[in-house]
């Protein structure tokens, strides 16, 4: 049996390749290099932008040996005055599936948004949540033994209240879908103080041990507040086991929603451990009893 | 064509952009506009088939609203102009060339109406 830790980011050849990757994959989310031929993205805001952005991220997932789904969907304003001028809510959630090693219901689910604010490249808010969670699909193939089925969701429309991540929590609850934990990322490229220290919000008790854990191994500072403050906030309305860890709180990226959240502004050492931790956390959990 | 033939079709025309609209809402299972616009023509319907005003006051009333109903549309786009970091963005990108030509149509099929309401 293959631990993940021992597949993971145990060395600096393993964390180079993560950082080249995650450097790729903001390049071209944030319009630095093409994501697709000939056209560059400076921002994930029109419906247009976003559909390209989708196929971008479904061809990554499949190219880790994900299977992808795309969530197409149209929903009302957000209310009834708008829905009398305005068309429905139209998006894509891009849903990645990796399946556990022994047939469960169970499902571990790992989120991060994909559009950005209007004229921001949107390279903290969140290139860098989906860099993270791309470059933990390709560890997750790798892991041998998986107690739960894991999805990883690419939301849509996060900045317009959380439109995405509230159509996919409808649908898994019409659907019962039995989830073991949800984890949201979003905005995690920031650390100009180089401690490498995080904020987690609202965990769950059980997960808020895990994090902690492996915090300690990591060495890495953590802190926990309350309230909801991203795509966490429709799965906590429906009471899932739910932690979004971001950014440390007084280490915050001062370009937020502006023009400057480019590229140049991610740190990548700090998203690299960050995706090195955060896969340990994720190894633990979906190896724990597996043995 | 006659001029009471013209009349005719715009205001059977008059209801398509609204019945485009409530269809692109029903396929997203939102059921207020249809809502809306069926309180709108059972009112209006009502009016004139109980005799409480004339068909072509109903006529007028229908101009009424379209008129307003367009201008209404020209002021949210301001509305969203002048505060558009609020704004989401499925809304902003949805003010395009498609929202100006259609409330141009609405607003000009009321002015069309009203004025023309004596060839009625």
């Amino acid at each position: 049996m293959i631990s993940f830790s021992s597949i993971a980011f145990q060395n600096k050849d393993t964390v180079r390749s993560t950082i080249n990757y995650q450097k790729d994959v903001i390049a071209r989310l944030t319009g630095r290099k093409a994501i697709i031929k000939g056209c560059f993205l400076n921002q994930r805001a029109s419906h247009e932008e976003r559909s390209l952005a989708a196929n971008y991220l479904t061809k990554e997932l499949k190219n880790s040996g994900w299977t992808v789904e795309l969530q197409k969907y149209r929903t009302p304003q957000s209310n009834y005055f708008l829905d009398l001028f305005f068309r429905p809510n139209k998006g894509i959630n891009v849903i990645g599936k990796l399946l556990a090693s022994t047939p469960t219901t169970k499902y571990v689910i790992l989120g991060a948004h994909y559009d950005s604010e209007r004229n921001t490249p949107g390279a903290v808010d969140n290139a860098s949540g989906v860099a993270l969670c791309l470059a933990i699909a390709k560890k997750l193939q790798k892991l041998k033994q998986k107690k739960y089925n894991v999805l990883i969701i690419f939301f849509d429309q996060e900045e317009d209240d959380e439109v995405g991540s509230t159509v996919y929590v409808k649908r898994i609850q019409k659907e019962n879908v039995e989830v073991h934990s949800v984890h949201i990322f979003d905005l995690i490229g920031y650390d100009s103080d180089g401690d490498f220290a995080l904020t987690l919000q609202s965990p769950a008790l059980f997960l808020e041990k895990y994090y902690y854990d492996e915090a300690t191994l990591f060495n890495i500072p953590l802190k926990t507040i309350g309230g909801a403050g991203s795509d966490n906030k429709p799965f906590l309305k429906a009471d899932y086991a739910t932690v979004h860890p971001f950014e440390e709180l007084d280490d915050r990226t001062p370009y937020y929603h502006s023009p400057q959240d480019t590229y140049e502004t991610v740190n990548f050492a700090f998203l690299a451990k960050t995706t090195e931790y955060v896969g340990s956390v994720l190894g633990k959990i979906l190896e724990d009893n597996c043995k | 064509m006659n001029k009471s033939k013209i009349n005719q079709s715009i205001l059977l025309l008059s209801f398509l952009p609204m019945l485009i609209h409530m269809t692109q809402h029903l396929r997203a299972k939102s059921y207020f506009p249809l809502f809306f616009l069926l309180v709108v023509v059972i009112v209006l319907s009502s009016l004139w088939f109980f005799k409480i005003v004339k068909g072509k006051k109903v006529v007028t009333i229908w101009c009424f609203f379209l008129v307003g109903y367009g201008l209404l549309r020209i002021a949210l786009v301001g509305l969203i102009f002048l505060a558009e970091s609020g704004v989401p963005s499925d809304i902003f990108y949805q003010i395009d060339n498609c929202y100006f030509v259609s409330t141009t149509l609405i607003i000009s099929a009321g002015i069309w109406l009203l004025i023309n309401k004596k060839g009625w």
